[in-house]
């Protein structure tokens, strides 16, 4: 493979399962944060600290269920459902695992590379500088669940990818929209904070966690269904 | 489509002249000078002989002590943690009578001298005169004051303190006001003491003597113990017990001294301060300065009330003690106490706790009446005489028929017609009964009094709507020809799609008080972005993995920097007084202070040698005029600082300031600022001289090494360290570290193709939007905001000894716009391409010895200067970014000034208009014709063609 090709847009897998959950997903990440929102307004720390594995489990199971790992396209043609289900029934155990170990890695890597270097960058952003450190780690952590284990999962871990990642020079699809709307949706996010409206929930970091799931959600929506394929031009 | 140069040029200039008109229209119709009554006030004007007589109610008190204590805010004197013990124990005898005076913002001291001493009440231009050090636009000289009232009678006054009292009222020559006066200067706020004990010592021998009728005092050690550190710094206390002492010794002489009998003593705040001890705006404990009235004859009055002393504040607020009285109450209460006819601007009213010292409900009455008719005349100057009587005739009528249909009133005209038709007739059934209610009808004439000052303070009535509009559709013609001025608008690009949005948001955001207080949330927050939009699509056009590698890390340096900087000054009104860099680490670590800024300056030195010097003089001897420029500058920062701020000091390079403690701080400014001059005057001298022996003239030759753009920008940059606070002079080492950065990540192209062109190939909107964030961040980094108080005075006198408006607006300007002002002058050295030096071109200079350097120099440029001949075709096309650099800057501040004037008309009602919007048209203002026109039409254009040339 040429590394210097740009990538297709991803596709889903096209079991039904993957179907389902792909359209389960979003609203799977929505309700788990409206769940959660009253204890995150109260003590943000704990709340997020517990949301997480939630957020990682599914994520994980976005990557397990619909998406094809690092290198492997998805089938190119249709198979018969019964030619399936006995290639299925034999390649069956081997199957999972081949998928388990790339997601379990993908949220290993979320977890000990993106995280600090999300941290970092929420801080140059305008992130408290001398206080709130847990609050900000743990939002960097939820924004890093967000964005980057399906990425890994799909692209792997070459340069290459992740500079063109980086610059915008891949065609947009759902993972890609999901990553690209979550960073958009944390940044939108911190525009409530000044306002002299006095409410518990413009603390650090409520609002920007808010727009981090919500633009995670819009981002994979509109990737997966209006822009797929176009590329974000910059001139 | 795209549009020929002429075209863009006309439109973006008549978009530039429009700008400058739409400003002031729309400020003469926001600001609208009140007509003044001329003249001085007589009995006469206000006696009606049928009803009241000719006679006036006999003067309670014959001299009056009038001690105003600068920002004396109500807890001080009334709370329990108040030093002033003597003076709550008059309190609480009933000697003295204490009040919370609203102060109307602008809370500085010059307009609220004017409205204790005038009773009007000081429009927005006031404050624009308040640094007016001569004082010629502002003089209270021909005004009518309780001052100029004592004059007239015959009195004389004394006064000792602040000197803002001798710029408003002449102190020498045939019509002066005091006949002994010794002014202090309020320049440095360190001063917490000399300031007061010239004040102070004044005071016994005063006492003593019995030649004058007004006694006025003004100390200031007690706000600048609030400016340094806050309401609750460690000299507070010790300040408030002084001032008390000056009480009780006033108090007392008052008691002892057969003719201080007859005295009252004011102790009176000017204004407040709010919880970081500044003031200005109309924050909490700004507006609420105290105002207490003394002298043992107020114990004798009827219908006392007694008072509680200490005491808390009215529930639901910080600062509301006892009654809530207007500043300009003062003058008709002084006037009614001393027998003088009330001042003609007056918009106060008589102080109704005073009424009961006459002891007689009629002469009570009769204050009342004249206060009302001295108002009255005031209300007619502002509505029409002819109106105003043919209200009150109507409601006259009215009155005499008993006609129900006359009980609805219509409007305000038309309410204080119905109150003064009623009052009057009250009055005339009084005067013609015995034993008539005479306190019904002083209550009658003190509501209508209330409702006049009620309706002539509010700022509603003195809009001028028309010239309002004038102002908006002339700046909206401002947007759409610098709009034209775009070479083309379509297809966008990102950073017009940025600045596009940038506008948007900006004008929205002005319709809401909280974010134009909280302005620097817009910035801070859009820069890191726009960096990042900007790193990333540099990133895309390289494949060179080195040069990605430097992009990355010149984004990185843009956003680190950017969020120390934020946190180097605290600003805006939700977070103030929050810990940052200046306020609260550098006192604790002042030496690493001082490290930074001598890093600082040992930067500009190696700028100055190996930039704006370089082949002009031999390196030995740039070394040696880089030294003499930069030294000056750094003792002159140090001694500044010694006086402005001793805490960053303390003990650090005694020696240096002991052997410069001979020159003033007047005389080392100045002799840097020649300095500075005289460098900059060869740097432009030898650049055209070199360019002229050279065929390099012209716009869009090739690239020099160092253009002349650039040589200055470093000489600019050693003038606003001069005009920053010191802590703030580190800021420019990171500025300067973003703009080598912005230079990466600006450049279109990454081969270098342009290396022998001079201009660099950026994109114009791309260098307005970074400009353009980073001059606003950079603003508010620097300590600015969108509120009064923080204008940061004490650079504005660097080397003037004269006051002399330009050059202390200038400076002012300068000293508070350092950041904006710096960046523009970055944006011109970004315009031009970089040369590589040739290996060895210094080298080869330095052989020589430095001699015969303008020959090798001009051959050096001549062996450059060969551009390939097929370029000349392309060359006329390439488009200047400056023009469209400039057409960008026109656009938002076009679209800024007319956001903020469409917030100030629609929000003319508003709660807030006095206290954010109007000090944010007073910036808006500054910023479209400070620092757009003067700044980047002015002097970047100006930069611009210098370096094309040299
Ligand atoms: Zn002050």
């Amino acid at each position: 493979m040429n590394p210097f090709a740009t990538p297709k847009p991803t596709d889903l897998l096209p079991t039904s399962t993957s179907l389902l959950y792909a359209n389960l997903h979003p609203i799977l990440l929505l309700s788990i944060l409206a769940f959660t929102f009253p204890a995150v307004v109260a003590d943000p720390v704990p709340a997020l600290l517990g949301l997480a594995p939630t957020t990682a489990l599914l994520q994980g199971l976005y990557c397990v269920l619909c998406l094809p790992s690092t290198g492997q396209s998805p089938p190119e043609e249709k198979r018969k459902g019964g030619e399936k289900r006995k290639a299925g029934k034999a390649a069956g155990s081997q199957d999972v695992w081949a998928k388990v170990v790339p997601t379990f890695l993908s949220l290993l890597l979320t977890l000990l590379l993106t995280t600090p270097v999300l941290t970092l960058t929420l801080l140059l952003f305008g992130a408290p500088l001398t206080t709130h450190h847990p609050q900000t780690l743990l939002l960097a952590l939820h924004l890093a669940l967000l964005t980057t284990p399906p990425l890994y999962y799909v692209h792997g871990l070459t340069s290459t990818t992740w500079l063109q990642l980086a610059s915008l020079q891949v065609p947009i699809d759902e993972v890609y929209g999901m990553t690209l709307g979550a960073c958009a949706g944390a940044w939108v996010g911190a525009v409530p904070i000044p306002l002299d409206w006095d409410r518990e929930w413009q603390k650090w970091p409520v609002t920007v966690l808010v727009g981090c799931y919500g633009g995670a959600v819009v981002g994979k929506v509109v990737g997966g269904w209006v822009f797929k394929g176009a590329r974000v031009k910059m001139a | 489509m795209v549009r020929s140069r002429t075209t863009r040029l006309t439109a973006l200039t008549l978009a530039n002249v429009l700008l400058p008109v739409a400003v002031l229209v729309f400020a003469i119709g926001f600001f609208p000078f009140k007509p003044l009554l001329p003249g001085l006030a007589i009995f006469a004007d206000v006696q009606e002989e049928g009803t009241l007589g000719h006679g006036q109610p006999e003067a309670v008190f014959d001299r009056v002590v009038f001690m105003v204590v600068d920002a004396l805010r109500t807890d001080f004197v009334y709370g329990h943690d108040s030093g002033f013990g003597f003076t709550q124990s008059l309190v609480r005898s009933g000697a003295a009578i204490p009040f919370t005076a609203h102060a109307t913002p602008p809370t500085v001291t010059m307009p609220r001298v004017k409205a204790i001493t005038t009773g009007s009440v000081p429009s927005f231009a006031d404050l624009i005169f308040n640094l007016d050090e001569s004082g010629t636009g502002s003089t209270l000289a021909t005004q009518d004051t309780w001052l100029a009232q004592i004059k007239a009678k015959g009195g004389k006054l004394v006064f000792y303190g602040d000197d803002t009292w001798l710029r408003l009222f002449p102190s020498e020559g045939a019509d002066r006001f005091f006949e002994r006066h010794d002014g202090t200067s309020s320049f440095f706020v360190s001063d917490f003491t000399e300031v007061d004990n010239n004040v102070t010592r004044h005071v016994p021998g005063e006492l003593a003597r019995n030649d004058w009728d007004a006694m006025i005092m003004h100390y200031l050690g007690l706000d600048h113990i609030g400016h340094k550190t806050g309401p609750q710094g460690p000299n507070m206390p010790a300040k408030q017990k002084e001032m008390d002492g000056i009480v009780q010794q006033i108090y007392e002489a008052m008691e002892r001294e057969e003719h201080q009998r007859n005295t009252l003593l004011v102790l009176a705040g000017d204004h407040g301060m709010n919880a970081g001890g500044n003031h200005g705006g109309s924050g909490p404990g700004e507006t609420e300065p105290a105002l207490l009235f003394a002298s043992p004859k107020l114990k004798d009055r009827g219908k006392r009330m007694a008072y509680q002393c200490p005491t808390s504040p009215k529930e639901g607020t910080e600062f509301h003690y006892y009654n809530k009285v207007e500043q300009s109450d003062i003058v008709p209460t002084l006037a009614g106490l001393m027998g003088l006819p009330v001042s003609k601007n007056s918009l106060g009213v008589f102080i109704q706790e005073f009424a009961g010292l006459w002891h007689n409900d009629q002469k009570a009455a009769q204050l009342a009446h004249q206060n009302g008719k001295q108002m009255m005349s005031i209300v007619k100057a502002a509505y029409g005489d002819a109106s105003f009587d043919k209200h009150t005739d109507k409601w006259n009528a009215c009155y005499a028929t008993t006609d129900p249909s006359c009980d609805a009133t219509d409007g305000v005209e038309d309410e204080l017609a119905a109150m003064w038709a009623q009052a009057e007739l009250a009055l005339t059934a009084a005067s013609q009964t015995k034993d008539a209610d005479w306190y019904a009808v002083y209550q009658l004439f003190a509501g209508f009094a209330y409702a006049a000052q009620e309706a002539l303070s509010g700022a509603a009535s003195s809009y001028d709507i028309p010239k309002m509009a004038v102002g908006m559709i002339v700046s909206a013609a401002s947007l759409a020809l610098a709009a034209l001025s775009f070479s083309n608008v379509w297809p966008p690009t990102t950073a017009g799609v940025f600045l596009g949005t940038t506008s948007f948001l900006y004008g929205a955001m002005m319709f809401a008080s909280s974010y134009v207080e909280e302005e620097q949330h817009l910035w801070y927050w859009l820069t890191p972005a726009w960096t990042l939009v900007l790193t990333v699509s540099s990133l895309a056009r390289t494949n060179d993995r080195q040069q990605q590698v430097r992009l990355a890390i010149a984004g990185t340096a843009v956003l680190a920097v950017h969020r120390v900087a934020q946190r180097w000054n605290q600003t805006g009104q939700k977070y103030a007084g929050a810990p940052d860099v200046v306020h609260t680490f550098f006192p604790e670590h002042f030496v690493l202070m001082w490290l930074l800024i001598l890093m600082t300056y040992g930067y500009l030195c190696w700028a100055l040698v190996r930039r704006t010097f370089l082949h002009f003089i031999g390196p030995e001897l740039a070394v040696l005029a880089s030294v003499a420029l930069v030294v000056p500058a750094i003792v002159f920062k140090l001694n500044f600082t010694q006086a402005d701020a001793p805490e960053l000091v303390q003990g650090l390079a005694y020696k240096i300031r002991q052997w410069t403690a001979g020159f003033s701080l007047v005389t080392q400014a100045q002799l840097a600022f020649a300095l500075q001059c005289l460098a900059v005057v060869m740097v432009v001298a030898m650049a055209v001289g070199l360019s002229r022996g050279t065929v390099l003239v012209g716009p869009g030759g090739p690239a020099v090494v160092v253009t002349l753009a650039e040589r200055l920008h470093y000489l600019l940059t050693l003038f606003l360290t001069m005009q920053s606070r010191a802590p703030n002079i580190p800021l420019v080492l990171g500025m300067e570290a973003q703009r080598l950065a912005l230079e990466q990540l600006l450049s279109t192209t990454t081969a270098r193709p342009t290396e022998s062109r001079r201009n660099a190939a950026i994109s114009s909107p791309a260098l307005a939007v970074s400009t353009l964030l980073l001059s606003h961040a950079y603003f508010f980094c620097f300590g600015g905001s969108n509120s009064i108080s923080s204008v940061d005075l004490s650079n504005a006198y660097n080397g003037v000894a004269d006051y002399n408006i330009v050059a202390v607006g200038l400076l002012l300007f300068t000293s508070n716009w350092t950041g904006p002002i710096w960046w523009c002058s970055a944006a011109v050295t970004l315009t031009f391409s970089k040369a590589r030096e040739p290996e060895g071109a210094s080298k080869k200079l330095m052989a020589n010895g430095g001699r015969h350097w303008i020959q090798q120099e001009r051959k050096l440029l001549r062996e450059q200067a060969a551009p390939p001949r097929d370029n000349k075709a392309t060359g006329e096309e390439v488009a200047d970014p400056w023009l469209g650099y400039v057409a960008c800057m026109t656009f938002i501040i076009a679209t800024s000034l007319l956001a903020v004037m469409a917030a100030c008309t629609a929000l003319r009602t508003h709660l807030f208009i006095w206290t954010v919007f109007s000090p944010k048209y007073l910036y808006a203002m500054a910023w479209a014709v400070g620092w757009h026109l003067v700044v980047n039409v002015g002097l970047g254009s100006l930069l611009r063609w210098l370096g094309q040339i040299g």
